[in-house]
């Protein structure tokens, strides 16, 4: 049950997090903005590996024994971000959201079965339902914002 | 139509990302995870903005709540690494799509950030409960 709680914590950390990169993006720039979040994190991290006692993990014996393909997650992380920036620019909010969503979710279903060898079908139809459900949001969204626009417009007009 | 393909693309970039950082998990500890996950990152985004965009690296002039992102990226970090690694990736991140459709209504509610107030709006609520019925399926079916 924590780990559900926690996942749904995530999801509102994200928001925030997005909120406040956005910030630094407007002040710094793009890049600058999210190198300081980059920065700030490694040496956070770095202090409270040692703090928790796993100065050992960074001996280069152990960084090694990883499989290198592990460490690529920033990497996926980086090029996701230049995608995003580029497709979101020329299309609209409601298609950027449900596409993005679909790709995520239908990779983690392949990773899951790769990692884990776990795979139930019936996972294809909640995914289904979680699309449509934020499609019918984005839909609503736009189209309150063009109410507001025209009755702007209108009140102008008087 | 290839700006459809990159956002789809974008969304398989962030799906990979999230189960390889959950696989790192494997190996070190949470914060041994972030450390890595950041230091690549931020190596490779430093190259560019000296390499690519021919610029200096400065963090002034940006508002003190700013700072604070670096202790969001490392909670992140390590919460979608823990959860991916005891309950898959695609329960972790439908279960923050719930958090993430929350938390940006409250936000809109009351512009927080400075966004544009967008008052909640009691017809949204079947689109959330389809989603929560989409995620329920997910993470119990």
């Amino acid at each position: 049950m924590i780990y559900y709680a926690v996942a749904i914590a995530n999801g509102f950390l994200s928001v925030i997090n997005k909120m406040i990169n956005v910030k630094a993006g407007e002040c710094l720039g793009t890049t600058r903005g999210a190198l300081i979040n980059y920065i700030e994190a490694s040496v956070i991290s770095f202090c409270l590996v040692y703090v928790t006692g796993k100065g050992g993990e960074f001996r280069p014996d152990f960084i090694k024994e990883v499989p290198p393909v592990f460490y690529l997650g920033s990497v996926a992380g980086l090029m996701a971000m230049i995608f995003l920036i580029i497709g979101t620019k020329n299309t609209g909010a409601l298609v950027s959201t449900v596409l993005i969503l679909f790709g995520q979710l239908g990779t983690s279903i392949a990773l899951d079965y790769a990692f884990f060898g776990t795979f139930r079908p019936i996972q294809m139809v909640g995914i289904f339902m979680i699309l449509m459900g934020i499609a019918w949001k984005e839909k609503l969204r736009s189209a309150e914002l063009r109410k507001a626009v025209l009755q702007k417009n209108e009140e102008a007009g008087e | 139509m290839v700006y459809l393909v990159f956002l789809i693309l974008a969304g398989i970039f962030q799906g990979l990302m999230v189960s390889l950082n959950g696989q790192l998990g494997n190996y070190y500890s949470l914060m041994g995870v972030c450390f890595f996950v950041h230091i690549i990152a931020a190596i490779l985004l430093y190259l560019y903005i000296i390499l690519k965009e021919k610029k200096s690296v400065t963090f002034l002039g940006v508002p003190k709540y700013v700072y604070a992102v670096g202790f969001m990226g490392v909670a992140m970090v390590a919460s979608t690494s823990w959860c991916t690694l005891r309950i898959g990736a695609t329960a972790m991140l439908s279960l923050s799509v719930i958090g993430q459709m929350i938390s940006s209504a409250i936000v809109d509610h009351f512009g927080w950030f400075n966004v544009v107030k967008k008052p909640f709006h009691w017809k949204q609520i079947p689109c959330y409960l389809m989603v929560l019925a989409g995620v329920l399926i997910v993470v119990y079916a």
